[in-house]
């Protein structure tokens, strides 16, 4: 008797636990779009555009056609139904979103993803071209898969505002161009988690970057700082400590340094080579 | 907000007359003393079943009005008139300014007498027509379905409030299920009560 007690108090309890944990959720059916939330209010403005608000601790979801994923605790904007012409079956499209309260965007490419991380923050993607604005400070993890594991291009700043793609299109390298306002810092990782290594750190005052084909062409000033600790040759082979006012560094699209290039004011940089174990 | 009673009771007291009536048996003669006769052999009708009643109910401003079909229906009665009481296997639209905006049945439904509140209960399903289409279109109809375990509609404010697993589908997306959800009639705008604005 104690242990049929014992066994429906247990499962009762997992009972609860299953149900606490089953959010509720607005989805399309083709399950490319789905958000978890505690509360909302959605209002159709017409039978294709709706209005919503969800707050949740979090709210979290997916937009599959747009490789996005998010988290806030707020989330107010804007979701379309794009209905397939030759199907005629419509899914959810993020429009607008502003992320407030722990606000966790990451949209993910081919080559691994790209993450922002603030207090608050705008996305908004008008079928042409996608913008994320970050008001306050941030950080962005950009990941990419190489072969001894991932590199990460780790951005941190006091502001900035990313020109993307439309994130539907699925573009391997959906970076346009962007803006930070700083004081702004470039942290290159590379390996498995337990072997990790920086490539180079780079800080300044303001950062700017715009895509060139697959490169990307940053643009930093205001007491630069460059620090680079990657003797490999595969990895972009910069082992130097640098100090200019400004400086043009080209990046491939795994984020390894073509070229860097002083700017502005020849003369005030200053290199010193590292040996090794330096 | 107020029921528009006396075009509420233009459908149902007449089929309550009728009722009233043959519950009595044969119809006396019609001589003064018969009449009398009658008030004292029948007693005080409380409630009374009837089948098939549809009743319409308007707001005081003539601008909405819903329209409730119930296979059977059981009427109070008490000095201030008749009640609709509650009604089963019930089916109805909600109207404004003449256009149908959402269509529902439900197990049982009871206008509350005090309140003038449609209350569905029972397993309500409830079709928003967020934007309708013209009959002749062949593909879709762009409906809502809300879910509900019940369904009350506060003709006033206009708005729905549904309670207990409540879930919204259309042809292309899913809402909740969460416990409680309010929304506009037409299924237009949709929010878990303290979101609703």
């Amino acid at each position: 008797m104690k242990k049929a007690t014992t066994v429906l108090i247990a499962l009762a309890a997992v009972g609860l636990v299953a149900q606490s944990q089953v959010k509720p959720q607005l989805s399309d059916k083709k399950g490319r779009f789905a958000v978890w939330y505690d509360e909302f209010s959605t209002e159709f403005s017409d039978k294709n555009t709706i209005d919503f608000e969800f707050t949740g601790s979090p709210v979290h979801g997916y937009s599959r056609d747009q490789n996005l994923e998010f988290s806030a605790r707020t989330m107010i904007g804007k979701l379309l139904r794009i209905t397939d012409p030759k199907t005629k079956v419509s899914s959810l499209q993020l429009s607008k979103g502003t992320l407030s309260g722990g606000a966790v965007l990451t949209i993910a490419d081919l080559n691994g993803n790209i993450t922002f991380k603030s207090a608050k923050s705008t996305i908004e993607d008008d079928g042409e071209t996608a913008t994320v604005a970050v008001p306050g400070l941030f950080s962005t993890v950009n990941t990419t898969n190489v072969e001894i594991g991932t590199r990460t291009l780790t951005l941190t700043a006091s502001g900035g505002t990313f020109k993307l793609k439309s994130l539907a299109k699925k573009d391997k390298n959906p970076l346009l161009s962007f803006e930070m306002s700083g004081p702004v810092m470039i942290k290159s990782d590379e390996g498995l988690a337990n072997g990790k290594k920086t490539l180079y750190t780079i800080t300044g005052q303001k950062l700017t970057m715009r895509a060139e084909g697959t490169d990307k062409i940053l643009n930093i000033s205001g007491n630069v700082h460059i620090s680079g600790d990657d003797s490999g040759a595969e990895s972009g082979n910069f082992l130097a400590d640098m100090d200019v006012n400004q400086a043009t560094i080209i990046l491939d699209e795994n984020n390894k340094i073509k070229k860097i290039s002083s700017k502005g004011s020849p003369g005030t940089g200053t290199l010193r080579e590292k040996k090794d174990g330096s | 907000m107020r029921i528009h009673r006396k075009h509420a009771y233009r459908s149902i007291i007449p089929l309550f007359l009728v009722i009233a009536g043959s519950c009595g048996g044969p119809t006396p003669a019609p001589t003064p003393s018969a009449k009398t006769d009658v008030t004292k052999v029948l007693p005080p009708v409380k409630s009374v079943k009837t089948k098939a009643p549809e009743i319409t109910i308007e707001s005081a401003d003539g601008k909405s009005s819903y329209v409730v079909r119930a296979k059977e229906s059981e009427i109070h009665l008490d000095e201030s008139g008749p009640d609709f009481g509650t009604m089963t296997n019930v089916e109805g639209e909600i109207l404004n300014e003449g256009k149908v905006v959402s269509r529902f049945n439900a197990p049982s439904a009871k206008v509350d007498k005090d309140s003038q509140v449609l209350e569905l209960s029972g397993g309500v399903e409830f079709v928003g027509e967020i934007d309708q289409k013209p009959e002749t279109d062949p593909v879709k109809r762009d409906e809502f379905i809300l879910h509900a375990a019940n369904v009350k509609y506060l003709q006033g404010l206009g708005r729905i409030e549904a309670e207990g697993a409540v879930t919204v589908t259309s042809e292309d997306m899913v809402m909740g299920p969460v416990p409680k959800l309010w929304a506009t009639a037409d299924l237009r705008k949709i929010a878990t009560p303290g979101k609703f604005k």
